[in-house]
Protein backbone atom coordinates (compact mmCIF):
# COMPACT_ATOMS: atom_id res chain seq x y z
CA UNK A 1 0.00 0.00 0.00
CA UNK A 2 0.87 3.53 -0.71
CA UNK A 3 1.93 5.93 1.81
CA UNK A 4 -0.71 8.82 1.58
CA UNK A 5 0.42 10.65 4.51
CA UNK A 6 1.29 10.04 8.85
CA UNK A 7 1.40 12.26 12.03
CA UNK A 8 3.61 11.47 14.82
CA UNK A 9 3.79 12.70 18.33
CA UNK A 10 7.02 13.32 20.31
CA UNK A 11 7.22 13.04 24.16
CA UNK A 12 10.21 13.34 26.03
CA UNK A 13 12.12 12.97 22.53
CA UNK A 14 10.99 10.11 21.76
CA UNK A 15 7.97 9.05 19.19
CA UNK A 16 4.98 7.47 21.07
CA UNK A 17 2.40 7.71 18.72
CA UNK A 18 1.77 7.34 14.92
CA UNK A 19 -1.16 7.66 12.32
CA UNK A 20 -0.09 6.13 9.13
CA UNK A 21 -2.87 6.71 6.04
CA UNK A 22 -2.66 4.35 2.96
CA UNK A 23 -4.29 3.97 -0.25
CA UNK A 24 -3.99 0.62 -2.42
CA UNK A 25 -6.38 0.32 -5.38
CA UNK A 26 -9.31 1.90 -3.58
CA UNK A 27 -8.55 0.45 -0.46
CA UNK A 28 -7.87 3.45 2.14
CA UNK A 29 -6.50 2.47 5.78
CA UNK A 30 -5.73 4.56 8.43
CA UNK A 31 -3.51 2.88 11.11
CA UNK A 32 -3.24 4.20 14.70
CA UNK A 33 -0.84 3.03 17.09
CA UNK A 34 1.29 3.82 20.25
CA UNK A 35 -0.19 6.13 22.67
CA UNK A 36 -2.07 9.45 23.18
CA UNK A 37 -1.14 10.74 26.18
CA UNK A 38 0.47 14.39 25.80
CA UNK A 39 -1.63 17.68 26.56
CA UNK A 40 -2.25 19.15 23.98
CA UNK A 41 -1.81 16.75 20.61
CA UNK A 42 -2.53 19.20 17.58
CA UNK A 43 0.81 20.57 18.50
CA UNK A 44 1.99 17.88 16.60
CA UNK A 45 -0.85 16.62 14.48
CA UNK A 46 -2.41 19.44 12.86
CA UNK A 47 -0.37 19.06 9.81
CA UNK A 48 -1.76 15.32 9.29
CA UNK A 49 -4.86 16.69 9.50
CA UNK A 50 -4.19 19.38 6.63
CA UNK A 51 -2.87 16.36 4.66
CA UNK A 52 -6.31 14.55 5.17
CA UNK A 53 -8.08 17.90 3.83
CA UNK A 54 -5.99 18.26 1.27
CA UNK A 55 -5.51 14.75 -0.20
CA UNK A 56 -8.40 12.31 0.50
CA UNK A 57 -11.01 14.41 -1.92
CA UNK A 58 -8.13 13.30 -4.58
CA UNK A 59 -8.11 10.12 -4.41
CA UNK A 60 -11.00 7.24 -5.68
CA UNK A 61 -11.73 5.67 -2.60
CA UNK A 62 -14.39 2.59 -2.10
CA UNK A 63 -13.69 1.29 0.97
CA UNK A 64 -11.92 2.43 4.00
CA UNK A 65 -10.51 0.55 7.18
CA UNK A 66 -9.89 2.01 10.36
CA UNK A 67 -7.45 0.19 12.92
CA UNK A 68 -7.09 1.23 16.59
CA UNK A 69 -5.91 -2.33 17.88
CA UNK A 70 -2.33 -1.33 18.10
CA UNK A 71 -3.19 1.86 19.61
CA UNK A 72 -2.39 1.20 23.73
CA UNK A 73 -3.81 4.16 25.24
CA UNK A 74 -5.67 7.45 24.76
CA UNK A 75 -5.91 10.08 27.69
CA UNK A 76 -8.95 12.20 27.59
CA UNK A 77 -7.25 15.32 25.93
CA UNK A 78 -6.82 13.15 23.09
CA UNK A 79 -10.15 12.45 22.03
CA UNK A 80 -11.14 15.65 20.30
CA UNK A 81 -8.24 15.40 17.85
CA UNK A 82 -9.22 11.06 17.43
CA UNK A 83 -12.72 12.80 16.28
CA UNK A 84 -11.27 15.83 13.83
CA UNK A 85 -9.37 12.16 12.25
CA UNK A 86 -11.82 10.09 11.95
CA UNK A 87 -14.35 12.51 11.02
CA UNK A 88 -12.95 13.79 7.99
CA UNK A 89 -12.45 10.00 6.85
CA UNK A 90 -16.36 9.48 7.03
CA UNK A 91 -17.11 12.99 5.55
CA UNK A 92 -14.53 13.16 2.51
CA UNK A 93 -14.54 9.07 1.63
CA UNK A 94 -17.55 7.55 0.32
CA UNK A 95 -18.50 3.66 1.25
CA UNK A 96 -18.36 1.26 3.93
CA UNK A 97 -15.61 1.60 7.22
CA UNK A 98 -14.20 -1.68 8.37
CA UNK A 99 -13.34 -0.37 12.77
CA UNK A 100 -10.69 -2.81 14.01
CA UNK A 101 -10.58 -2.24 17.40
CA UNK A 102 -9.15 -4.58 20.71
CA UNK A 103 -12.17 -6.49 22.06
CA UNK A 104 -10.79 -6.50 25.80
CA UNK A 105 -10.14 -2.40 25.92
CA UNK A 106 -12.77 -0.45 27.68
CA UNK A 107 -11.59 2.87 25.55
CA UNK A 108 -11.96 1.07 22.18
CA UNK A 109 -15.21 -0.66 23.38
CA UNK A 110 -17.07 2.09 25.20
CA UNK A 111 -15.79 5.39 24.27
CA UNK A 112 -14.27 4.71 20.67
CA UNK A 113 -18.06 3.96 19.07
CA UNK A 114 -18.69 7.86 20.71
CA UNK A 115 -16.11 9.02 19.08
CA UNK A 116 -17.22 8.21 15.71
CA UNK A 117 -20.33 9.54 16.40
CA UNK A 118 -22.12 6.28 16.02
CA UNK A 119 -25.10 8.12 17.03
CA UNK A 120 -25.29 9.37 13.79
CA UNK A 121 -27.43 6.67 11.37
CA UNK A 122 -25.86 7.74 8.64
CA UNK A 123 -22.61 6.91 9.81
CA UNK A 124 -23.87 4.07 11.70
CA UNK A 125 -24.65 2.50 8.70
CA UNK A 126 -21.21 2.79 6.67
CA UNK A 127 -19.56 1.25 10.38
CA UNK A 128 -18.94 -2.33 11.08
CA UNK A 129 -16.70 -3.19 13.90
CA UNK A 130 -14.22 -6.32 13.95
CA UNK A 131 -13.12 -7.09 17.47
CA UNK A 132 -9.61 -8.41 17.95
CA UNK A 133 -8.41 -10.17 20.84
CA UNK A 134 -4.97 -8.68 22.06
CA UNK A 135 -2.23 -10.82 21.87
CA UNK B 1 -15.95 -6.78 27.27
CA UNK B 2 -13.02 -6.44 29.55
CA UNK B 3 -15.24 -7.61 32.83
CA UNK B 4 -15.77 -10.66 30.56
CA UNK B 5 -11.65 -11.17 31.32
CA UNK B 6 -11.57 -10.03 34.80
CA UNK B 7 -14.41 -13.64 35.45
CA UNK B 8 -11.80 -15.90 34.09
CA UNK B 9 -9.42 -15.33 36.95
CA UNK B 10 -10.39 -14.83 40.44
CA UNK B 11 -7.88 -12.27 42.08
CA UNK B 12 -6.25 -13.41 44.48
CA UNK B 13 -2.95 -11.15 44.86
CA UNK B 14 -3.06 -8.13 46.76
CA UNK B 15 -0.99 -4.71 45.91
CA UNK B 16 -0.94 -1.35 48.02
CA UNK B 17 1.64 1.66 46.22
CA UNK B 18 1.39 4.91 48.08
CA UNK B 19 2.95 8.10 46.10
CA UNK B 20 3.73 11.28 47.30
CA UNK B 21 5.39 14.35 45.48
CA UNK B 22 6.25 17.34 46.96
CA UNK B 23 6.24 20.33 46.46
CA UNK B 24 3.75 20.20 43.58
CA UNK B 25 5.84 23.24 41.97
CA UNK B 26 8.33 21.15 41.33
CA UNK B 27 6.87 19.03 38.90
CA UNK B 28 8.69 18.50 35.38
CA UNK B 29 7.65 16.34 32.67
CA UNK B 30 4.85 14.28 32.54
CA UNK B 31 4.07 12.75 36.00
CA UNK B 32 0.77 11.41 35.09
CA UNK B 33 1.91 9.27 32.28
CA UNK B 34 5.18 8.26 33.80
CA UNK B 35 3.06 6.79 36.66
CA UNK B 36 0.07 5.42 34.76
CA UNK B 37 2.42 3.66 32.76
CA UNK B 38 5.38 2.50 35.46
CA UNK B 39 2.20 1.03 36.94
CA UNK B 40 0.79 -0.75 34.39
CA UNK B 41 4.05 -1.98 33.73
CA UNK B 42 4.36 -3.63 37.26
CA UNK B 43 0.55 -4.78 38.05
CA UNK B 44 0.92 -6.35 34.77
CA UNK B 45 2.63 -8.89 36.93
CA UNK B 46 -0.15 -9.78 38.61
CA UNK B 47 -3.16 -9.00 37.00
CA UNK B 48 -4.91 -9.49 33.77
CA UNK B 49 -4.49 -6.53 31.54
CA UNK B 50 -8.12 -5.55 31.67
CA UNK B 51 -7.70 -5.03 35.25
CA UNK B 52 -4.15 -3.16 34.91
CA UNK B 53 -5.72 -0.82 32.02
CA UNK B 54 -8.20 0.59 34.30
CA UNK B 55 -5.74 0.97 37.33
CA UNK B 56 -3.26 2.82 34.04
CA UNK B 57 -6.63 4.85 33.30
CA UNK B 58 -7.66 6.12 36.81
CA UNK B 59 -4.13 7.02 38.18
CA UNK B 60 -3.93 8.79 34.73
CA UNK B 61 -6.93 10.66 34.62
CA UNK B 62 -6.64 11.65 38.46
CA UNK B 63 -3.34 12.02 38.51
CA UNK B 64 -3.37 14.67 35.55
CA UNK B 65 -6.21 16.71 36.96
CA UNK B 66 -4.31 17.48 40.24
CA UNK B 67 -1.68 18.91 37.91
CA UNK B 68 -3.51 21.06 36.02
CA UNK B 69 -5.35 22.27 39.30
CA UNK B 70 -2.04 22.79 41.42
CA UNK B 71 -3.88 25.81 44.04
CA UNK B 72 -0.34 25.60 46.09
CA UNK B 73 3.14 25.33 44.66
CA UNK B 74 4.63 24.30 48.14
CA UNK B 75 1.73 21.50 48.55
CA UNK B 76 1.93 17.57 48.31
CA UNK B 77 -0.07 15.34 46.25
CA UNK B 78 -0.62 11.77 47.74
CA UNK B 79 -1.70 9.20 45.60
CA UNK B 80 -2.54 5.74 46.98
CA UNK B 81 -3.97 2.31 45.22
CA UNK B 82 -4.82 -0.45 46.34
CA UNK B 83 -5.78 -3.88 44.22
CA UNK B 84 -7.36 -6.90 46.00
CA UNK B 85 -10.24 -9.31 46.04
CA UNK B 86 -12.99 -6.87 46.61
CA UNK B 87 -11.82 -3.92 44.55
CA UNK B 88 -9.14 -1.65 42.63
CA UNK B 89 -9.70 1.01 44.63
CA UNK B 90 -7.71 4.56 43.93
CA UNK B 91 -7.24 7.98 46.42
CA UNK B 92 -5.86 11.05 45.16
CA UNK B 93 -4.96 13.92 47.98
CA UNK B 94 -4.19 17.20 47.40
CA UNK B 95 -4.50 20.80 48.81
CA UNK B 96 -7.52 22.33 47.24
CA UNK B 97 -9.56 25.78 47.84
CA UNK B 98 -13.27 25.32 49.21
CA UNK B 99 -14.27 26.53 45.57
CA UNK B 100 -12.07 23.72 43.71
CA UNK B 101 -13.63 21.35 45.84
CA UNK B 102 -17.05 22.47 45.44
CA UNK B 103 -16.95 22.04 41.47
CA UNK B 104 -15.65 18.60 41.83
CA UNK B 105 -18.56 17.39 44.37
CA UNK B 106 -20.79 19.02 41.57
CA UNK B 107 -19.46 17.18 38.71
CA UNK B 108 -19.32 14.34 41.01
CA UNK B 109 -22.60 14.93 42.10
CA UNK B 110 -23.65 14.67 38.47
CA UNK B 111 -22.27 12.04 37.33
CA UNK B 112 -22.80 9.64 40.46
CA UNK B 113 -26.53 10.70 39.65
CA UNK B 114 -26.27 10.18 36.36
CA UNK B 115 -29.28 7.70 35.04
CA UNK B 116 -27.40 6.87 31.75
CA UNK B 117 -23.57 7.91 32.12
CA UNK B 118 -22.90 7.31 28.67
CA UNK B 119 -25.35 9.37 27.01
CA UNK B 120 -24.30 11.99 29.17
CA UNK B 121 -20.57 11.55 28.17
CA UNK B 122 -21.43 11.84 24.71
CA UNK B 123 -23.52 14.91 25.31
CA UNK B 124 -21.03 16.48 27.20
CA UNK B 125 -17.89 15.13 24.28
CA UNK B 126 -19.93 16.74 22.04
CA UNK B 127 -20.79 20.50 23.45
CA UNK B 128 -16.99 20.64 24.65
CA UNK B 129 -15.58 19.77 21.22
CA UNK B 130 -18.41 22.40 19.77
CA UNK B 131 -16.92 25.35 22.21
CA UNK B 132 -13.33 23.87 21.49
CA UNK B 133 -13.20 23.76 25.63
CA UNK B 134 -9.72 21.47 26.49
CA UNK B 135 -10.19 18.77 29.09
CA UNK B 136 -12.43 18.41 31.19
CA UNK B 137 -13.44 14.17 30.54
CA UNK B 138 -11.44 12.56 32.40
CA UNK B 139 -13.86 12.27 35.56
CA UNK B 140 -16.74 11.50 33.17
CA UNK B 141 -14.69 9.05 31.26
CA UNK B 142 -13.95 6.89 34.23
CA UNK B 143 -17.21 6.51 34.96
CA UNK B 144 -18.55 6.27 31.64
CA UNK B 145 -15.94 4.10 30.03
CA UNK B 146 -14.27 2.23 32.89
CA UNK B 147 -17.33 2.16 35.60
CA UNK B 148 -15.55 3.34 38.39
CA UNK B 149 -17.60 4.86 41.43
CA UNK B 150 -16.35 8.02 42.16
CA UNK B 151 -16.71 10.26 45.19
CA UNK B 152 -14.78 13.37 46.85
CA UNK B 153 -14.28 14.82 50.65
CA UNK B 154 -12.68 17.73 51.85
CA UNK B 155 -10.79 17.82 55.22
CA UNK B 156 -8.43 20.44 56.13
CA UNK B 157 -7.96 21.86 52.65
CA UNK B 158 -7.28 18.47 51.42
CA UNK B 159 -9.45 17.60 48.70
CA UNK B 160 -9.32 13.60 48.23
CA UNK B 161 -10.90 12.03 45.16
CA UNK B 162 -11.76 8.49 45.39
CA UNK B 163 -12.50 6.11 42.11
CA UNK B 164 -13.21 2.34 42.91
CA UNK B 165 -14.03 -0.52 40.92
CA UNK B 166 -15.38 -3.24 42.38
CA UNK B 167 -13.87 -6.60 41.57
CA UNK B 168 -16.41 -9.25 43.60
CA UNK B 169 -19.32 -8.44 41.12
CA UNK B 170 -16.98 -9.02 38.58
CA UNK B 171 -16.50 -12.64 39.26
Amino acid sequence: MNVLTYGEIMDGGVSVFHCVAREDEGNFSLTFSGVVRIDNPYRYLSLLLQDLRDILPKREISRSVLDFTELEFCNSNGFYVIMDIVELVYLLLPGPVLVRRLQEDDWQQETLPILLNLDEESIAARTTFEDVREL
Amino acid sequence: MNDHELDDEPITTSVGLTLTVAPMGDLRGNLATIVGESLLAMLTVFYPQALCKKANVVITELVQNVIDNVSDPASQMRVDLRIDGDALQVQVTNKATVEQYQVVKDRVDQLTTATDPKRLFADTLRARRLQRLRGGLGLIRLVSENRFRLSATYAGEQLTMQAVFPLRGAQ
